[in-house]
């Protein structure tokens, strides 16, 4: 036998210690009436989602009010309105990720309503808003 | 994988996904293998003992040597030289095994949740004798 024949049993041993195992499904005999594969009726509404939009809306009514309510009202109702607004754009948050689970849905959802409600206050212009986001884009 | 808050998310958006396709009646006890090396295992036991409770093993130090701990008859022989990617699926009998092979993001996402749902419904419904 030459030096560069590798002998058999070496060869199953290679074999047997480089084996992958990868997205392999295997059903031994499983009690398939536990599980039932026709899918449950959807549930008519889909809560989160309605309840995102929701609050999405009422964050901006409330930045429609602080802008052109006239007479225009006092800075301490023009800050009440602002901290209801900050509520709704966390809860709008929380229900993005509850329907979607998914992180960048959920930031584009919080980063667009905080610039909305920025805006709205008066805090930062519509151009500094530009600048933040794309900042945050890189 | 043996960051607990990660491993129980994984079990808690499992079995919510899971819930809608579940009998009557039915709970499902789970046990987390958290693992040294990449990936982790979880068993999903089907019952009717109203028992959901949640326990987290010890950790081993490869998913090959949770496989050699625990009953299964997916991966004989030296399952300590075996390699796992993505996530592989064993049912049997009233218990799921869930075999992570990676500690990826992606792998663990509420995404890949619902498709391992769909892949074990589906794997259910066509197994082969024991």
């Amino acid at each position: 036998m030459s030096a560069n024949q590798i002998p058999i049993e070496a060869i199953a041993k290679l074999a047997d210690d480089v084996r992958l195992i990868k997205d392999f499904a295997e059903n031994h005999n499983f009690n398939s009436g536990l599980l039932s594969a026709s899918i449950a009726p959807k549930r008519k509404y889909d809560t989160p989602l309605l309840a995102m939009i929701g609050c999405m809306l009422i964050v901006v009514a409330l930045v429609a009010v602080v802008k052109f309510w006239n007479p225009p009202l006092s800075t301490s109702a023009n800050n009440f309105i602002f901290l209801i607004g900050l509520i709704f754009a966390t809860i709008a948050s929380m229900t993005a990720h509850m329907r979607f689970q998914d992180k960048v849905v959920t930031s584009i959802v919080a980063v667009g309503l905080l610039m909305v409600l920025f805006i709205g206050a008066g805090i930062v212009t519509p151009q500094e808003a530009l600048n933040k986001v794309g900042e945050l884009a890189k | 994988m043996k960051k607990d808050t990660q491993l129980k998310k994984y079990v808690e958006l499992f079995k919510k996904r899971i819930s809608r396709y579940l009998a009557a009646g039915i709970n499902i006890k789970t046990i987390i293998y958290p693992v040294d090396a990449d990936g982790a295992v979880f068993e999903f036991q089907f019952n009717h003992d109203n028992d959901s409770s949640v326990t987290i093993d010890s950790v081993r130090p490869t998913v090959g040597r949770v496989l050699s701990d625990i009953p299964q008859r997916m991966v004989g022989g030296n399952i300590e030289g075996v390699k796992f990617g993505g996530t592989n699926l064993y049912l049997e009998g009233n218990r799921i095994l869930v075999i992570k092979g990676e500690d990826d993001p992606p792998g663990w996402s509420g995404k890949a949740v619902v498709e391992d749902v769909q892949r074990v419904v589906s794997t259910s419904q066509g197994g082969k004798p024991a």
